[in-house]
């Protein structure tokens, strides 16, 4: 028999009609506040629903007033006139991206939380099947509880922000933008047909550049090596033989002069900077001391610039500085380096290097140049102070207002950006840099290209000259007032490439992918076309509406997909199969979410280095990137194709929910007709953890954990944010995770230490929280009539049941992991220190009232959620990399280690001792709650 | 001797009488039938001298003493069946019944033999590896029983041990309950089948709205009130209406 009449009868009258609605309207309302899975939170927990769903709603609200403030600082920022309209939006697009997957991101999450209050269960059936309802009349207000409790989510994650966004991402600056989509790819170029392919490839962006147009004719010059081959091509007025200010790319001829220096041994790199300056200029700090090595990898501590230049970023606060200047600086900043000192791109760490390697020679940094590179190499056009001769073939350098600059003749700062060049000169610089082998100085110039740190990413840094691992090329551009260079050579392929503009990158935004592109062409790869596109921010009114449609269909799309899946699997799988399978696809798609959600990068980023990856098209959050621009208006035709894939997404998913809502429709009777149990299991014998009560309580603990869907997604919960946060401290940038001596991966990294100690705190208070959720209070009566007291031995069952569940697998997988990547002292020791953190944590945990796990109740309503969500989140980003920090300086030396273990090894120990007193039977008492009173009014079908 | 020994036993709920003044002896070798109507206070008392709530006033001693002078020793000597068999779902019926053995820390080999054969002897073992979220009502009401047994208890609470049981499995309970005290226990039971209660009981305790209005023999009680059954004596003594004039109401009302 059905429970329901699924095809009506005919009595559609009035009343009937009313009826219908008064159903439909309790059973929305009654849908509505239930629509977080409250059970996976505590099965005795419905009264505090509407506490618990105002929480989440407050808390989506706060997220929402965080982005407003966001909003705030980046239409301050974009309103600087000094930030390139170029990076205006590729900051734009990252803040939409960022908005977008943060949405996705809620939705999902939400739509995890009511993973099954979404379709009609089994009590839902049970219950009013026995009713008058109509199955219509339950599917529809089922669907529109959904929908209300989807449209609140978003109404109150965007209340805020829905307003604030759309006006910021209007103020960015209309520019000409890279279009980011690809030339049809060719074999790598070769300097004999370099010529042919760049004037082909360079015809659109020339049309746009006009470099005809600057007052006095800009010009550009390319020059590329391949395999010992050169070739030059000119653009504008520009020849073969122009001298150019070639700005920053001068760091990497200071890096070299360290690298001769350091190798004839008349410099260490780790000498202190301090042993360089004229004599009492700055005395010894009583932390960390700047090195050379410090200076010449952006890792000094030291500033972008100095406070005493004058107007900042300014012509004369270069030139018109000196060493004197120089000098009073340092006097004033000392030369201590923090501790925690990351990449910094500092002029002023290069004015320093470049003081102290032409004190230690005993002559000028222009002398020192061209004595030890221009001489030996031969470039005798590259050269600090132009002779008359070499005037006459400067160019002249064009501002960001494409008016003619002054030249910049730098003093202090020469050693920072002061060389003037050609590209012949640059392409036997670069030729060295290739073939070391045919250099009067080959050891210097093999170490001026070790990699020595990093700067962002897995990019690194060696003598100034910045490394990518993924395409294998060193590089570094420069820019002045009026010119810009880059410049990039890759030893394996035995190519290497020059550009020189003699305007402002501002002028010409399409110069930053010019670079990048010539790379493209002489690997082989994909190349981005140099074809220019106009682009302009939407109106105010119009962003918001695009705001607001994008956002709206992009938590529609996350909230279908998590919908859809659950539906086709409840469809297309025996219900006892489904059961199982339903909490397996719950933590799959949780950790898909917090996973992907960390993993993401701008798209703007992406779309340069990434854009011939096949994967790049299959994710959702850069579809609505390119929605949102569509419908205001800005869409950008490298996101044209991800637009239309939103649109059928969006299609496809709502499709597929709509499906499984219908097949559910037809199909919900046999739910009831269905047991609802999991089949039966045999379990693996458990080991022994102590004596027979603390066995019990383990073991219980364990197969609770195992076996109870809302504990594991809990507990999965907290270990995904773990994981989500260690990937996030692996990713980092060096500025989070402080500087380390090599990769993510290597020994004493500061992201691998954060990582795992991050990994083990979240594990320990999840498994506390988890703990603290009871399965059953009815079945709690078995403990009550036992045979045991409070005490010693609840206390020791409960640690150990924390540790058997938290520490002991996270601290395996760490071992595991350590003693493969590192050294085994090294691993050993850390491994120590993540052992007594996790037991002191264990102990904190098991402080207090005594409790078994599992059988104490737990009231929702009454956790601060947003509170402690925030507070765990600055914790762990600030606590664990400060205690990782802390750690990997212990770690280096012996003494350190041992005294931090001892420290650490006693506090574990007092932690025991004093729960071990306080578990007195005296002065303890085993904890069980009453049920609620009203426990006999709540449906309890379960 | 090992007499159970309930003395003005009481307790309130939020202000409510659920046990007022009730006191009653329950002795060796004899089976006690505890009965009332719902409501009376019957698994309230069975929770207190089992330990699992404490009295408002008065107080329960075994063997003389009281039991919450040592109350851990008391759990060691009681088996207690309770009227909802309320378990962990998601164990099987072996781990829950091992769990509960190790818990009252008994030698585990000679305990998993136990276990093993009274799953068998229950009919339970061909399931013993199955959640308890998949037993029917009875098979839970067998764990219960045998989580109850496993200790060898002095004293035995039973309330409601028939409700879900099988025909079989009810005439043996009937005479495991007989055997039981025949060798000695204490047991007291409490159940709404007041024909299993003639049978198996040797004294009767009934109670009603709190009190005790009846406590002796059930030959006895019998003799007293002039009733040829026990059922007779119950509906005497605790039914305060005519079941035939509700009924008659009840079948009005809905029509109405």
């Amino acid at each position: 028999m059905l429970p329901f009449r699924v095809k009506s009868p005919t009595s559609f009258g009035r009343e009937a009609i009313a009826v219908k609605r008064v159903q439909f309207r309790v059973l929305y309302r009654e849908f509505l506040f239930r629509i977080i899975d409250l059970e996976m939170l505590s099965k005795h927990a419905e009264r505090d629903s509407r506490t618990l769903l105002g929480q989440f709603a407050s808390l989506l609200i706060f997220c929402s007033v965080i982005l407003v403030l966001l909003a705030w600082a980046w239409a301050a920022n974009v309103k600087n006139e000094r930030v390139p309209p170029l990076i205006q939006l590729t900051d734009a697009w990252a803040m939409q991206h960022f908005l977008i997957a943060t949405t996705m991101l809620v939705i999902g999450l939400l739509a995890l939380l009511s993973w099954d209050s979404t379709f009609p269960d089994r009590r839902d059936l049970l219950v009013l099947g026995p009713l008058p309802v109509r199955a219509r009349t339950l599917f529809l207000a089922k669907i529109a509880a959904v929908a209300t409790a989807l449209g609140l989510a978003l109404a109150a994650l965007h209340a805020g922000a829905g307003i604030a966004w759309p006006l910021a991402l209007a103020q960015y600056h209309s520019t000409a933008a890279p279009a980011l989509v690809f030339d049809p790819p060719l074999p790598a170029v070769r300097a004999s047909n370099f010529a042919s392919v760049m004037n082909q490839d360079m015809t659109p962006m020339l049309c746009h550049l006009d470099l005809a147009a600057v007052d006095g004719g800009a010009g550009l010059v390319i020059g590329v090596s391949t395999h010992g081959q050169r070739r030059i091509v000119t653009y504008g007025t520009a020849k073969c033989d122009s001298l150019f200010e070639i700005g920053s790319i001068t760091k990497t001829f200071t890096g070299l002069l360290l690298a001769q220096m350091a190798v004839r041994g008349e410099v260490d790199l780790r000498d202190p900077v301090r042993d360089f300056l004229p004599p009492r200029t700055v005395a010894s700090p009583k932390g960390f001391e700047a090195t050379l090595l410090d200076l010449a990898t952006h890792h000094s501590g030291l500033p972008p610039m100095p406070d005493n230049t004058g107007p900042a970023n300014q012509r004369e606060s270069f030139t018109n500085y000196h060493a004197s200047d120089l000098y009073d600086f340092i006097q004033r900043h000392g030369l201590e380096k923090p501790s925690n000192a990351t990449f910094l791109y500092s002029n002023l760490g290069f004015a320093v290097l470049g003081a102290a390697l032409a004190n230690r020679a005993g002559t000028s940094y222009p002398a020192l140049l061209q004595r030890n590179i221009t001489e030996p190499l031969r470039m005798n056009d590259t050269v600090i102070a132009l002779s008359p001769e070499q005037r006459s073939r400067f160019l002249q350098g064009y501002g960001a207002d494409a008016r003619p600059t002054p030249a910049w003749d730098l003093d202090a700062f020469a050693s920072a950006g002061g060389i003037r060049s050609t590209a012949v000169d640059m392409l036997t610089y670069l030729k060295a840099q290739l073939h070391p082998e045919t250099a009067p100085f080959r050891a210097a110039l093999i170490e001026s290209q070790k990699f020595r740190d990093y700067v962002a990413g897995n990019m690194r840094i060696a003598l100034a000259w910045v490394y990518d691992p993924g395409t294998g090329v060193y590089a570094h551009d420069g820019a002045t007032g009026g010119f810009t260079s880059y410049t990039c050579f890759d030893p394996h392929r035995d190519f290497a490439a020059v550009v020189l503009l003699n305007a402002h990158p501002v002028k010409f935004p399409m110069l930053t992918v010019l670079g990048e592109h010539v790379r493209q062409r002489l690997s082989g790869e994909p190349a981005l076309s140099l074809t220019p596109i106009s682009v302009a921010p939407a109106g105010p009114i119009r962003s918001f509406f695009a705001y607001w449609i994008a956002m709206i269909a992009a938590g529609v799309f996350m909230f279908c997909c998590v919908l859809g899946l659950q539906g086709v699997a409840a469809q297309l799988l025996p219900r006892r199969w489904f059961l199982r399978a339903s909490a397996f696809l719950q933590l799959v798609v949780f950790c898909v979410l917090l996973i992907g959600y960390f993993l993401q990068r701008s798209p703007a980023s992406v779309l340069i280095n990434d854009a011939h990856k096949p994967w790049l098209a299959w994710v959702p959050s850069y579809w609505f990137v390119g929605l949102y621009q569509q419908v205001s208006g800005s869409l950008h035709p490298a996101l044209s194709p991800f637009a239309m894939r939103a649109w059928m997404g969006l299609f496809a998913s709502g499709l597929i929910t709509a499906a499984a809502y219908a097949a559910s429709y037809r199909t919900v009777s046999n739910i009831v007709e269905q047991p609802d149990i999991a089949p039966a299991f045999r379990s693996g014998r458990l080991p022994r953890f102590g004596g027979l009560f603390q066995t019990a309580i383990v073991h219980f603990s364990i197969r609770s954990l195992l076996r109870s869907r809302r504990h594991r997604i809990i507990f999965a919960f907290y270990v995904g944010a773990g994981l989500a946060f260690a990937i996030l401290f692996l990713n980092a940038p060096p500025e989070l995770t402080g500087p380390t001596e090599g990769g993510s991966w290597d020994p004493l990294s500061i992201p691998l230490l954060a990582s795992t100690i991050a990994v083990m705190g979240v594990s320990v208070i999840g498994a506390r929280k988890v703990f603290s959720l009871p399965l059953d209070l009815r079945a709690n009566w078995i403990f009550r009539t036992m045979p045991f007291r409070a005490g010693r031995q609840c206390v020791a069952a409960r640690r150990r049941a924390l540790i058997a569940i938290s520490v002991a697998p996270v601290w395996a997988i760490s071992a595991g992991l350590l003693l493969w990547l590192w050294p085994w002292r090294l691993a050993a020791a850390h491994l120590a220190v993540l052992l007594f953190f996790g037991i002191i944590l264990a102990e904190f945990s098991v402080d207090g009232v005594q409790r078994i796990p599992f059988t104490c109740s737990y009231l929702p309503g009454k956790s601060k959620i947003y509170l402690t969500f925030w507070l765990w989140i600055s914790l762990l980003l600030f606590g664990t990399i400060e205690a990782a920090l802390n750690e990997r300086d212990a770690l280096t030396s012996g003494a350190g280690t041992t005294a931090m273990l001892l420290g650490l090894g006693l506090a574990a120990a007092i932690c025991i001792l004093r729960n071990n007193r306080f578990a007195h039977p005296s002065r303890a008492e085993l904890r069980h709650e009453e049920m609620p009173a009203d426990q006999v009014l709540t449906l309890d079908l379960s | 001797m090992n007499a159970l020994e309930v003395r003005k036993l009481a307790k309130r709920f939020l202000g409510a009488l659920a046990v007022d003044d009730v006191s009653f002896s329950a002795y060796p070798g004899e089976v006690t039938g505890y009965l009332g109507p719902n409501g009376s206070g019957k698994s309230t008392t069975m929770k207190i001298i089992a330990g699992l709530i404490e009295p408002s006033a008065g107080e329960v001693l075994f063997g003389g003493e009281s039991i919450r002078r040592d109350l851990i020793a008391h759990k060691r000597r009681t088996g207690y069946v309770p009227e909802e068999p309320h378990l962990y779902a998601h164990l099987s019926g072996l781990e829950y019944l091992t769990m509960v053995a190790q818990l009252r820390e008994l030698p585990p080999k000679r305990t998993a033999e136990r276990i093993d054969g009274l799953l068998r002897l229950f009919s339970l073992h061909s399931d013993r590896h199955a959640p308890i979220s998949a037993y029917s009502k009875g098979m839970r009401q067998k764990v219960l029983l045998i989580a109850a047994l496993l200790h060898d208890p002095d004293l035995l609470l039973l309330d409601e041990p028939f409700s879900g049981l099988d025909v079989s499995s009810a005439l043996i309970l009937r005479s495991l309950i007989g055997e039981l005290a025949l060798r000695g226990k204490v047991v007291l039971f409490s159940s709404h089948e007041l024909e299993t209660v003639e049978r198996v009981s040797s004294r009767a305790v009934i109670l009603h709205r709190g009190k005790v209005v009846a406590d002796d023999s059930i030959q006895n009680l019998r003799a007293l009130r002039s009733a040829s059954t026990l059922e007779d004596v119950f509906s005497r003594l605790a039914i305060e209406q005519d079941s035939a004039a509700v009924s008659r109401e009840i079948a009005d009302l809905i029509r109405a």
